[in-house]
């Protein structure tokens, strides 16, 4: 049962990790979208819409990518696919 | 965090198949969407409810500027699946909303958004796919519509190829992530607090489910623009 356990153990905390890490960089990213259209407003202001709907549609493009990993996370939580492999090899190998 | 229940099966060509509470929360948006338009559509057209028939000429007006800006003035011939899309999969992503109801012994659980399910998202991805293949073939031509996989060397033809493949995946992951994270968000609000406070969380969810509907219609008119505007302008 010990490898079984281990198992388990890692594949959740992997999950927890993935977003954790995909989720800093989306941060990074987002934020420096976000402030680079701030100037751009600022130093324009009637661009303002135009700007404002091009820095929804690259913020959702940026989440996108931390959301790959979340989906990947969820894969791992929810539908992992070694799961029965393992509780199969863990009742012959103690 | 069981929103997906098997209702019905059946077999089908010696396969097994199952009608889940998401296929019946879709039609359900369908009805619901179609209703609506039709509603303000003949309002538009007799005039007679005057807030409805405003209502509808504005939802209109930004409609096509939402798709002129993106695709110029020939963009009008693809207005009304970009605008049957937007709207139904704002309506999909909006019926999440009630799922708390949905799942306190509503029959069949239908009040759910059918958005939480890949299936779906997958569905509506390959249909805003094939659209996009199917207008560009008519307009670019088969010839033209094959050659642009050889563009800049004959060599990228599989890493063309795969960038086809990969855009309704990601447009399906990216719609499916986005609703079922707000979903898991959403119940476990509804869990943990008691009175007043999900408003909070509701804001976020009508705020994220209409950013993702918009951003799905969006990129489908990318994906139409770099197909179609870029071959008849010439450049």
């Amino acid at each position: 049962m010990n490898s079984s356990i281990m198992f388990f153990t890692i594949s959740i905390v992997s999950a927890g990790l993935t977003i954790a890490l995909a989720v800093i960089g989306a941060a990074f990213a987002q934020g420096k979208a976000a402030s680079s259209a701030f100037e751009a407003m600022a130093r324009q202001p009637e661009v303002q819409s135009s700007i404002s709907g091009s820095l929804i549609l690259s913020l959702a493009l940026i989440e996108s990518l931390a959301i790959y990993a979340l989906a990947v996370s969820f894969v791992i939580l929810f539908a992992n696919p070694f799961s029965a492999h393992v509780l199969e090899l863990s009742k012959i190998i103690p | 965090m069981e929103m997906i229940h098997h209702l019905f099966s059946y077999a089908f060509a010696g396969k097994e198949f199952v009608i889940s509470n998401i296929i019946l929360a879709s039609f359900l948006s369908a009805i619901l969407f179609s209703l609506f338009f039709i509603l303000l559509g003949s309002a538009v057209k007799k005039g007679k409810p005057k807030r409805l028939a405003y209502l509808g000429e504005i939802i209109f007006l930004l409609l096509r500027n939402f798709v002129r800006a993106n695709l110029g003035k020939k963009g009008d011939q693809y207005m009304p699946f970009i605008g049957t899309l937007f709207g139904y999969l704002l309506f999909s992503n909006l019926l999440g909303l009630f799922s708390p109801f949905g799942e306190m012994g509503f029959p069949w659980n239908i009040l759910t958004s059918p958005s939480v399910d890949l299936s779906f998202t997958l569905g509506a991805a390959v249909t805003g796919f094939l659209y996009v293949q199917i207008a560009s073939i008519w307009s670019m031509g088969l010839l033209a519509y094959l050659g642009k996989f050889f563009k800049p060397y004959a060599l990228m033809f599989p890493i063309n190829l795969m960038e086809e493949i990969i855009k309704p995946v990601s447009l399906s992951v990216r719609l499916f992530g986005n609703l079922f994270g707000e979903h898991v968000v959403y119940e476990i609000t509804f869990r943990l607090t008691h009175f007043g406070v999900p408003a909070i969380v509701m804001v976020l969810a009508i705020f994220t489910g209409s950013i993702q509907a918009f951003v799905f219609s969006m990129l489908i008119m990318v994906y139409l623009h770099e197909n179609i505007v870029s071959h008849q302008k010439g450049a």
